[in-house]
């Protein structure tokens, strides 16, 4: 089936902007910030750019303090490299800070799915790319990270495709015996964008071309690249990278340092099952599942059917997608040696899992028995019924979860997104200086106090077994907010007879909506 | 003779691409100001300007297939523009060197573009 590319390119655009419309859907909601403590952090960045009107170089005390070790090769710096950052930045620069940094984020974390698009559509058509692009919108655990704020993989993970396609096409210009050296060239500079994005998505990337080399020479069984063409890519990749030294240098340091004793090393039966669920990876039980992340068990069968037809026919476009599939099961195994972070690793099996669904129907559809027109008709009219079933097994999860995620006490509320402002201006400065140290009392969790920290610029601590003496607390915020909106007088007044207890002789320095914070230290 | 059908064919394409982005850019238009309001209308807009403008005019007389070029700029403008960005905005504000930026790097797509015409 044809589809004229000028529809295509209206599709594409109504396809991208509707996820972009539900990926915003929490940031529509209300423009206060959200998110786990990893969102702080990347909105922490960015909005004190914003915040300055200029980048970061050193970084300000409040993110310092649990940042500041972070970068292992120069500490006290961004410990990422800037441009996600900075884009954020610009997204709030643009338009309006909070509202413009989340939705800047929502475009760059749902860029996965043009890439995807891109390489299905080059490789296998318009309607593959489509349905593949269109189901990869309701990926559970990319929207979970997402909302959590692991932001910068998200983005990251959208230059694979990208740097698989760019080798695919230098090997077809060097079959065709006209050598493109362009796409080696822009596999140096993607690949240096997915360092600067996220390292993790880097190794990703290079695993994936690594693996697709690695099968496009064992076709060929000679070395069809040209050493020019790669020492000048190198060189091209190096001068990117070293446009960030300190960061790029602390992925390294970073690597060097990092543990080689994760769970499952040296474990042979890891090796023959795709992903074990891991105690403390920090999430939850269902990111695991693979029927409440990627979809209905009965898509697994169509998975191994297109691998299957993929390992039958080999063709260089097949090998592609063997390469992504063989490089992401090294990825999700390298606890075998200890090493990784293999969970985070599990958010990019979507990207490829999707488009093996619609390739495994479209393979099955295509050896129908059948020919002429109604095998036409049967093809489509499968199809569409596939995409129907899997459009309700896996929209209404993913519609649910954007639409409910972190209301309520969940994310900074008025009373405490005011607070942080009053801390941040000329007036909380000169009451709470920035080296304050506040004790965060009626904190929900660690994420409200960090949020309330980044936001309000000033070190919040959460340390419910301490008291504010022992935690070295300069000063105490009492906040009521959280309990008063979610109806728990109880604890409100619980909390304000300790205040009362506490504090009775003294003044407070800010009071308003149910937030007081008293001088405790110096 | 066939060189005017050319030239005719070649003009036909060329208004039809227009609207054709034209009635993109609407949709994006009416989409970002209907989900987020003026701020975040803005939001897209300078975001798909100046990170998108600047990388497509540099690739535009490249040997990529037009899919390509229009694939590539999304991707090279959303890391490149805010890299080139930082270090300016490290020794003056981000007001001063976001325009200079776009300019700068909008000129170079437009020298590319004027030279490859040539």
């Amino acid at each position: 089936m044809g589809i004229n590319p000028k529809l295509e390119g209206l599709l594409v655009t109504l396809l991208y902007f509707t996820a972009l419309y539900f990926w915003t859907l929490p940031i529509q909601k209300s423009p206060l910030p959200y998110g786990e403590v990893d969102a702080a952090s990347h909105y922490a960045v960015a909005e004190f750019t914003l915040w300055q009107g200029r980048s970061i170089t050193l970084l300000p005390h409040y993110i310092d303090v649990r940042y500041g070790d972070d970068n292992v090769y120069q500490n006290h710096v961004l410990w990422y490299p800037p441009p996600f950052h900075t884009g954020l930045a610009l997204g709030g620069f643009f338009g309006a800070p909070n509202q413009g940094i989340y939705i800047a984020n929502a475009l760059f974390s749902t860029l996965i799915i043009l890439s995807v698009y891109f390489l299905m559509r080059n490789l296998y058509g318009i309607l593959i790319a489509l349905l593949s692009s269109f189901f990869l919108m309701f990926s559970m655990r990319d929207i979970l990270t997402f909302l959590w704020g692991q932001w910068p993989e998200r983005m990251g993970f959208a230059f694979i495709p990208l740097v698989l396609w760019c080798l695919y096409a230098y090997y077809s210009s060097i079959k065709e015996k006209t050598p493109k050296s362009s796409y080696l060239y822009l596999i140096a500079v993607f690949l240096a964008s997915a360092l600067f994005i996220h390292p993790m998505a880097f190794f990703h990337a290079l695993a994936a071309i690594s693996v697709l080399s690695v099968f496009f020479l064992l076709r060929e069984k000679r070395f069809f690249f040209s050493l020019r063409h790669i020492v000048f890519s190198s060189l091209v990749f190096l001068i990117i990278i070293s446009v960030f030294p300190d960061q790029t240098l602390n992925v390294f340091a970073t690597l060097k340092s990092e543990r080689t004793d994760e769970p499952g090393k040296g474990d042979f039966s890891r090796l023959f099952r795709w992903f074990k669920a891991q105690e403390n990876a920090g999430v939850p039980e269902e990111y695991f599942s693979y029927r409440a992340m990627i979809g209905p068990v009965w898509t697994i069968p169509i998975i191994l059917i297109a691998v299957i037809f993929l390992l039958l026919r080999r063709s260089p476009k097949d090998l592609v997608m063997l390469a992504w599939l063989v490089s992401l099961y090294i990825m999700l195994h390298l606890d075998f040696i200890g090493k990784g972070r293999v969970h985070r690793s599990l958010s990019a099996t979507a990207h490829l899992f999707y488009p093996l669904i619609v390739l495994g129907i479209w393979f099955l559809l295509n050896s129908i028995p059948v020919k002429g027109r109604l095998k036409a008709i049967l093809k489509y009219g499968l199809l569409s019924l596939f995409a129907v079933f899997l459009a309700l097994a896996v929209a209404p999860p993913a519609f649910t979860a954007l639409s409910s995620s972190y209301q309520g006490v969940n994310r900074l509320n008025p009373s405490q997104y005011e607070i942080a402002q009053w801390l941040k201006s000329g007036e909380g400065m000169a009451m709470l200086p920035e080296t304050s140290r506040i004790y965060h009392l009626g904190s929900v969790s660690l994420a409200k106090s960090r949020w309330l920290s980044m936001a309000g610029h000033h070190e919040f601590l959460f340390e419910p077994n301490k008291s504010p003496k022992d935690a070295n607390a300069s000063h105490v915020a009492v906040d009521t907010s959280d309990f008063a909106l979610a109806g728990r007088q109880d604890l409100v007044q619980q909390l304000e007879a300790l205040e009362r207890q506490s504090f009775a002789n003294q003044t407070s320095l800010y009071n308003k909506n149910g937030i007081r914070v008293y001088q405790v230290g110096s | 003779m066939e060189a005017e059908t050319l030239h005719q064919e070649t003009v036909k394409n060329k208004v039809a691409d227009a609207k054709l982005f034209g009635l993109i850019f609407l949709l994006i238009a009416v989409f970002s100001t209907f989900a987020f309001g003026v701020s975040g209308f803005k939001t897209i807009m300078g975001i798909i300007f100046a990170f998108f403008l600047p990388a497509y005019l540099i690739l535009k007389k490249s040997a990529f297939s037009e899919n390509e070029k229009l694939f590539f700029s999304i991707f090279l403008g959303a890391v490149l523009f805010p890299a080139l960005i930082y270090w300016p905005a490290v020794i003056m504000p981000l007001k001063a060197a976001v325009p200079l930026v776009f300019l700068l790097v909008s000129g170079a797509g437009l020298i590319f573009l004027l030279k490859s015409k040539k």
